[in-house]
């Protein structure tokens, strides 16, 4: 997902579900140990780098997968 | 023969730490089955030490803990000691590489399970083809866990952790157990599904729910199997 790639919507919806994350929670990243507050991805999510693609990646991949689990029990 | 196992446990950073807590698990259930068990701590995490005691001891199942990269695994964290091969981790950090396409063959004709991100992408799968007897389990990108700040210095409390790690520990369990490597990591990939249910239930409260699911989701769909399926420690 290059920068620009992604529209507004994805995006908006993203950052609206990481908002909701608890400030006490957060990520470590074992390719760099790094650790993410809430507020971090928010803002990798808003400069579309690397990892805020990736982040957006796996939401999207995760919501798709758990509409289809819905669907499935409809 | 009797069993031998090894076990990396470098120790850093965040992510180190709550590995080589969780690590404890199994080490103790190894031990328990009468398992010798061989476990580096970070200083020993180092890549001439690492070759020499896997050629040494011959474990038949090896255990990477730590930071790694589509073709690398790290070990403890650099000395600056510029002969030594090194992946750039976080910021400046730099972690030593213990195991990479150069000496791959360690791996050969043993069960490997990496931690180390994104490992199994392609250092992996090559390992997986050096013989018939050999499998590699492993994350084809990167392992993100989630922790709990307010129980950081006691990684083991952190139940948010635990849905993240426990999938992991599992695996070896199962392998430990006497399973072969397809039945392991079959149960490994339903605990991620247990953990995966419950935070999709009416149990768990949407912010949570939100917070976690997607990144389970995400790591039980990156780990994967390589090479012989059916090989077991017995």
């Amino acid at each position: 997902m290059a920068k620009g790639d992604v529209s507004g919507e994805v995006k908006k919806l993203v950052i609206e579900r990481l908002r909701r994350m608890p400030p006490n929670y957060k990520l470590l990243v074992g390719s760099s140990g790094k650790s993410y507050s809430r507020e971090d991805l928010i803002s990798c999510v808003e400069k579309e780098n690397e990892f805020g693609n990736r982040i957006m990646r796996m939401q999207m991949n995760y919501l798709r997968s758990f509409k289809h689990k819905v669907e499935a029990h409809e | 023969m009797s069993k031998v196992i090894f076990v990396t446990q470098p120790q850093h950073d965040n992510m180190t730490s709550y590995l080589k807590e969780y690590s404890k698990e199994y080490i103790d259930f190894a031990n328990e089955k009468g398992i010798e068990v061989i476990n580096f701590p970070e200083d020993k995490c180092n890549r001439k030490q690492v070759e020499s005691l896997i050629s040494g001891k011959n474990p038949q199942l090896v255990i990477l803990n730590g930071h790694g990269s589509p073709d690398a695994i790290c070990g403890r964290a650099s000395k600056g000691d510029k002969s030594t091969k090194c992946l750039l981790v976080e910021g400046e950090q730099e972690d030593e590489v213990i195991i990479d396409m150069d000496n791959k063959n360690l791996l050969k004709s043993r069960i490997t399970y990496s931690l180390a991100c994104a490992s199994a992408k392609c250092l992996g799968r090559e390992v997986a083809k050096l013989d018939k007897t050999t499998a590699f389990i492993g994350y084809e990108d990167e392992l993100i866990i989630i922790t709990d700040s307010w129980h950081e210095c006691k990684p083991k409390e952190d139940a948010i952790a635990r849905a993240f790690l426990e999938p992991s520990n599992r695996l070896v369990m199962s392998i430990l157990k006497g399973n072969d490597v397809e039945t392991a990591y079959k149960k490994s990939q339903e605990c991620f599904q247990k953990w995966l249910d419950y935070f999709q239930s009416d149990k768990i409260d949407v912010r949570t729910s939100q917070s976690i699911a997607w990144i389970l989701y995400d790591n039980m769909n990156c780990q994967v199997l390589h090479g012989n399926l059916k090989l077991s420690l017995n």
